[in-house]
């Protein structure tokens, strides 16, 4: 996190060359989106520096600017300037910083503003009640401990992907992947709350904070020290804002990452052939910011029949789905989009004649199926298609 | 007088005078009024008007004092795409009055400084045309480096450079208007241009004397240089729409040869000799501190904590397992194949006699602070593929080099802008730049953290060599800037006593914003041919006033 002291500063270090939207690929996502220079990171930075300056206020009417970045991280690996760079390994904690200016100042987009209640009152951003929580229980046919009981080897967290249906189906195949290799896991049931990633995000520090303080108190009553996220934001933020909060886990798992350890170990095999073209999409918060981008292509690979294809932009160079940074319920229908985020990326995918995206995160999920050039084209996480071709073997 | 309170004086003086003046303004009815005729004659997506967007133009982008001059930010942005879209703009404008600023493009130092229309040039980006046989492109103003190289290739060069390759192709070339800042200047490479005026005339400058070639040669015509009235930015006469700029075939091949020097002196005279080779495009003399002075510096990638420990290196004795000598000299060459072994035969000659080493490829790249400098030599001034480079660290980098150049590949793809700090630029004579070079040297020598460069270029055969020193502060400091910038010009004054060394200009940061070094030195008549133009083509006025106010009463 980083504080409106530290902001002002780093402000000085951009030097607006605009490296990181004008280049020849698809790269900062809302620009691409918006097709005009205030939608991207440097004019985010360029107001933020007026606001310093003190020639403009946090308005509702500016608050599109900052709320519509999608944290993708794709300028940094662009930006030219050293000392941003430098400090951060993503510009994301800066707008994060300037949007907790817009917070501070109470002049919010409306949507944004009701995703922060949902997750002050309920702890999850939708306002789903906590027993929805559980509800993918329901469609396993083994049941799910309860960490807080049985004081498992591993906590699952399974964070929003629980809640929605096109996510829910993520969460129970990872539920039975770990049933079938083994894994000792459990959930925190209707109790889990929110990480504090969309809070954080939205640059609502305070509410982190307390969402933060409140996960850690339950991971030090019940000694939970490994954990497994199924989604890459959560993962962010338990491995690099929990330890700043003070609290470190023994061992942190994205579930791609902890799939291909049961893979490579012999504990999972995938045997049904699924004879698909399949390419991958890197969630930005998986691929750019933690460098996970070998283990979820092994896995694909890995099932038998599945012919992989990497589309145009990929790793590093992965294009946004358009679902970070809050923008999962923000759309900002402030601004006439020129294309959405994630048509562009399917688009990619249909370049490369792919019938199916793997992707690894329950955001992505949801923003791919939204786009409207979709087709026939499938979107699964990685688990999902794993969990395809496994369940025939131990049905075989 | 002494030159910083020349400097300062200026600086203040312009800053009052712009507060006293009555800008422009425009009632909200008017406003509306405007817009609605500019959406007839502009699509109405490219007429905007809400304040989040205009907030965006508020001062230049590229520098942060032009940021805080601005008064407010333009009432109305427009994103043209023709030059027809251009010209009704200029027509509605002038008809209203109203002040037109065009940025990006050739335009990017202009300031957009209190309210007005603001044209994105940048919105025009296509390529009109591609003459490999006469060596020439047609761009519109936001046709950027990179959009122009994807489609050239690595066959041919163009704007090269301390650039991003975001910056428009034109900006290298002609980037040294009003508000220019000195880092930008590059050897003038344009050979024609359309010009919009703000009576609805459309100029163009170039040849018309062969029938079979357009306009754009730059074949002498009766008003040789009719461009440069445009390009140099003087107050805006006009937005320029279209330009033709030169391109450089590389021929066989293009090099970059490296040699290693045990004092600056000597790597300095060694560079002006060899530059005065016609296969010299450029040499260049570098501290070996600075190879991690760019973005994309070889000391940054490999995590040295830079702007930490500056003050730590003796830029005379480098430690040698991170550098071999303290000052490397660089030639750039390109041609026949012949010409490029003949040029490295020469360059080992000569240095031989000066005391340098040839230092080969594979010996650079054993040491990575300097491998990975030369990755980004390659690179920025060769254009040489990501993939190429790639393909290289595969074959022949140590692994911390390789895990370096792994971790952001893609700094790669742009060339660097010098980091935010100041600098100073001499330009002179071979053996004053050195003798100003050894005593600098003494009488900063607390200073451990100013560095020191020497540039011979040999574009268009008229060499020039300039010298820069670099002191690396922390941007974060205003007292640290406030002190360098004392110090520069503490320095700038003493250099023009004592050394009769040209100062060309001494752009710093803060004082950018109004340059005033560039008012001084246009001449009085040239002055008055622009005041005979703007009475012609913009009666109203609508050029860019802040621009002409400065440069032409």
């Amino acid at each position: 996190m980083i504080r409106p002291a530290e902001i002002e500063g780093a402000l000085k270090s951009c030097m607006g060359c605009n490296a990181c939207f004008r280049q020849q690929l698809d790269f900062c996502p809302i620009y691409e989106e918006f097709k005009i220079p205030p939608y991207t990171f440097t004019s985010i930075i360029f107001l933020a520096e007026g606001i310093f300056d003190g020639i403009l206020q946090p308005s509702s009417e500016l608050a599109p600017v900052p709320f519509s970045c999608t944290l993708c991280g794709f300028c940094a690996t662009r930006c030219i300037t050293v000392p941003l760079h430098f400090k951060w390994d993503s510009p994301a904690e800066l707008i994060e910083g300037i949007r907790s200016l817009f917070i501070e100042n109470g002049t919010v987009p409306s949507k944004v503003s009701e995703v922060l209640n949902n997750l002050s009152t309920f702890g999850n951003p939708w306002g789903f009640s906590p027993a929805a929580k559980v509800r993918w229980e329901r469609e396993c046919n083994f049941p799910i401990p309860d960490y807080t009981k049985n004081g498992n080897e591993y906590l699952l967290f399974v964070g929003d992907a629980a809640y929605i249906d096109e996510s829910k189906s993520i969460v129970k195949s990872l539920a039975e992947l770990l049933h079938t290799a083994g894994i000792d896991f459990g959930t925190f049931k209707e109790r889990e709350i929110d990480s504090g990633d969309t809070a954080r995000e939205l640059g609502e520090y305070g509410l982190f904070e307390e969402l933060s303080r409140k996960n850690i108190k339950m991971f030090n009553e019940h000694g939970v020290k490994k954990v497994i996220t199924i989604s890459p934001h959560d993962y962010h933020t338990f491995t690099v804002d929990y330890p700043q909060m003070g609290f470190e886990f023994n061992e942190v798992y994205h579930h791609t990452q902890l799939l291909y350890e049961l893979l490579r170990g012999g504990k999972i095999t995938p045997s049904k052939n699924i004879a698909k073209t399949v390419t991958y999409h890197d969630p930005c918060f998986l691929g750019r910011y933690h460098h996970v981008f070998e283990q979820p292509r092994e896995i694909v690979k890995a099932i038998p029949g599945v012919s992989f294809i990497e589309m145009k932009q990929n790793r590093v160079e992965s294009f946004c789905c358009g679902g970070g940074g809050g923008r999962m319920w923000y759309d900002v229908p402030e601004e006439k989009a020129r294309s959405r985020i994630s048509n562009i990326r399917v688009s990619h995918a249909a370049e490369v004649k792919a019938d199916v995206i793997a992707t690894a995160c329950p955001y992505c999920k949801s923003m791919l199926l939204a786009a409207d050039n979709l087709g026939e084209i499938a979107v699964k996480d990685v688990a999902e298609l794993l969990s395809e071709s496994v369940s025939q073997q131990t049905t075989q | 007088m002494a030159i910083e309170s020349i400097v300062w004086k200026e600086f203040t003086a312009t800053m009052e005078a712009l507060l006293k003046e009555k800008f422009f303004e425009i009632s909200a009815q008017e406003k509306s009024r405007v817009v609605e005729e500019l959406r007839k004659v502009v699509s109405p997506e490219r007429v905007r008007d809400e304040p989040r967007v205009c907030a965006y133009y508020r001062g230049g982008r590229y520098s942060v004092g032009t940021r805080r001059l601005a008064l407010r930010p333009p009432d109305i942005v427009v994103y043209p795409k023709s030059t027809e879209e251009v010209r009704n703009v200029l027509l509605i404008a002038s008809k209203h009055r109203i002040p037109v600023v065009p940025v990006g493009g050739l335009s990017i130092p202009s300031v957009p400084f209190a309210g007005g229309i603001v044209l994105d040039m940048m919105s025009m980006d296509r390529i009109h045309k591609i003459d490999l046989e006469h060596n020439y492109v047609i761009v519109e103003p936001g046709v950027t480096i990179s959009q122009l190289r994807k489609i050239l290739g690595s066959e041919y060069l163009i704007a090269k450079g301390s650039y991003p390759t975001s910056f428009s192709a034109l900006n290298p070339h002609a980037c040294f208007g009003v508000q220019h800042s000195f880092a930008n200047r590059m050897w003038n490479q344009v050979i024609g241009l359309e010009i919009v005026m703000p009576d609805g005339s459309i100029v163009y400058t170039g040849s018309m004397l062969y029938g079979d070639v357009e306009h754009w040669t730059e074949v002498q015509n009766s008003f040789t240089l009719l461009q440069n009235l445009f390009l140099p930015s003087h107050g805006d006469m006009g937005v320029i729409t279209k330009a033709a700029l030169r391109i450089w075939p590389i021929l066989d091949r293009a090099a970059i040869f490296v040699f290693g020097f045990n004092d600056f002196p000597t790597a300095l005279r060694w560079s002006y000799a060899i530059a005065r080779s016609p296969t010299i495009d450029q040499s260049m003399v570098y501290s070996w501190v600075a190879t991690g002075f760019y973005g994309a510096g070889a000391a940054l990638l490999l995590g040295l904590d830079w702007f930490e420990a500056r003050a730590n290196y003796d830029q005379d004795n480098p430690p040698r397992e991170l550098s071999p000598y303290p000052y490397y000299a660089f030639i750039q060459t390109r041609g026949y194949l012949e010409e490029v072994d003949g040029t490295l035969k020469a360059a080992q000659r000569l240095a031989e006699g000066f005391g340098g080493t040839y230092i080969s490829e594979d010996d650079l790249l054993k040491k990575p602070l300097v491998g990975g400098w030369y990755l980004w030599l390659l690179h920025s001034y060769l254009a040489k593929p990501f993939e190429e480079l790639s393909r290289l660290v595969e074959t022949k980098a140590p692994p911390e080099l390789k895990a370096a150049f792994l971790k952001y590949p893609k700094h790669y793809d742009t060339i660097a802008i010098e980091a935010p700090v100041l600098k100073s630029h001499f330009t002179g004579r071979l053996e004053e730049i050195i003798r100003f070079y050894e005593d600098l040297k003494k009488k900063l020598k607390d200073f451990g953290w100013v560095n020191f460069s020497c540039y011979t270029r040999m574009f268009h055969y008229a060499q020039t060599t300039w010298f820069a020193f670099w002191p690396f502060i922390d941007v974060y400091s205003p007292r640290d800037v406030r002190e360098t910038l004392k110090l520069l010009m503490s320095i700038t004054k003493w250099g023009l006593d004592n050394y009769k060394i040209n100062i060309q200009r001494a752009a710093f940061i803060m004082n950018d914003p109004a340059n005033p070094t560039d008012v001084y030195d246009r001449a009085k008549p040239v002055r008055r041919i622009l005041r005979a133009i703007q009475k012609e083509f913009d009666p109203n006025g609508i050029m860019n006033p802040f621009a002409q106010k400065y440069t032409l009463s």
